[in-house]
């Protein structure tokens, strides 16, 4: 990603801007089920280290180091997705490297209020990004 | 087209076949394309990006642009978008979602971000999810 930045860099006007939005280095992802009762939440996602999207962020601190680009900011966000199904959202946790494992005891929970669920229910997912704001340096 | 919640609960694959084949207003209005992946919802990402610049009348660069979920999102107030994703089946997806609304200032290009990009100079480039 490093040769990414500087090929931006060179394409950029001078000032232009960078976000890099990735998911955040390391955090636990939850999950929860809601439905016209509420929310109700289940438990924690075992989220193993990805290298590549560490290998993302320690890129991007590089470049501010070695004075290419001025960082601005760095921002988390928590923000919430949404599954309809125990299947879609079993499809996404097995789509990430390495795969999302569901902590102990999670899984006969999550089935049994999915089982328990109303008209309407969602399974949703808690997860967290980061958003970096840089700026090209001149000169 | 009408496509039934059954249609979304079959997985990953299907449902990202699903959105290739949905026009982008109705699967915001019915669902949100949260439903299908581990992205946040339309517009939140993009208000980020504008407490700091303005993205009207910007001229972009996307880099890991997918299947454009975003850029779809904020093409039409940018002057022109160069979006590049090193997935051909992403941006093939891409280029026939263009073609289907008419996005005439995006160009989708299949290939990595490495090496001279060409369009330059761009005021913004926005790096999505890319690894």
């Amino acid at each position: 990603m490093v040769d990414a930045l500087e090929a931006v860099r060179r394409a950029l006007a001078p000032r232009g801007w960078v976000f890099d939005l990735q998911p955040d280095a390391t955090y636990l992802p939850t999950v929860a089920v809601r439905d016209s009762r509420g929310r109700r939440s289940i438990g924690a996602i075992d989220r193993e280290p990805d290298e590549d999207v560490i290998a993302a962020h320690e890129a991007r601190e590089r470049v501010v180091r070695e004075g290419r680009f001025e960082q601005v900011a760095s921002l988390r966000r928590t923000y919430i997705t949404r599954f309809t199904s125990l299947s879609s959202f079993d499809a996404d946790r097995r789509s990430h490297t390495p795969v999302w494992r569901l902590a102990r005891g999670v899984r006969p929970r999550l089935i049994e209020a999915w089982r328990a669920r109303r008209d309407g229910a969602v399974i949703e997912t808690t997860r967290r990004m980061t958003i970096a704001v840089l700026r090209k340096r001149v000169g | 087209m009408r496509v039934s919640l059954a249609d979304l609960s079959r997985g990953k694959s299907r449902a990202r076949e699903v959105w290739n084949q949905t026009p982008v207003g109705w699967f915001r209005e019915e669902l949100g394309p949260s439903d299908i992946g581990g992205y946040p919802r339309p517009g939140i990402e993009l208000r980020i990006i504008e407490r700091f610049v303005s993205l009207s009348g910007r001229q972009i660069i996307e880099i890991g642009c997918g299947d454009g979920r975003l850029t779809f999102q904020y093409a039409p107030r940018a002057r022109r978008v160069v979006a590049l994703d090193a997935n051909a089946a992403e941006i093939e997806r891409a280029r026939a979602e263009a073609e289907r609304i008419g996005a005439r200032n995006i160009r989708f290009l299949a290939r990595p971000a490495e090496g001279p990009l060409p369009g330059a100079p761009f005021d913004v480039a926005l790096f999505t999810w890319s690894l």
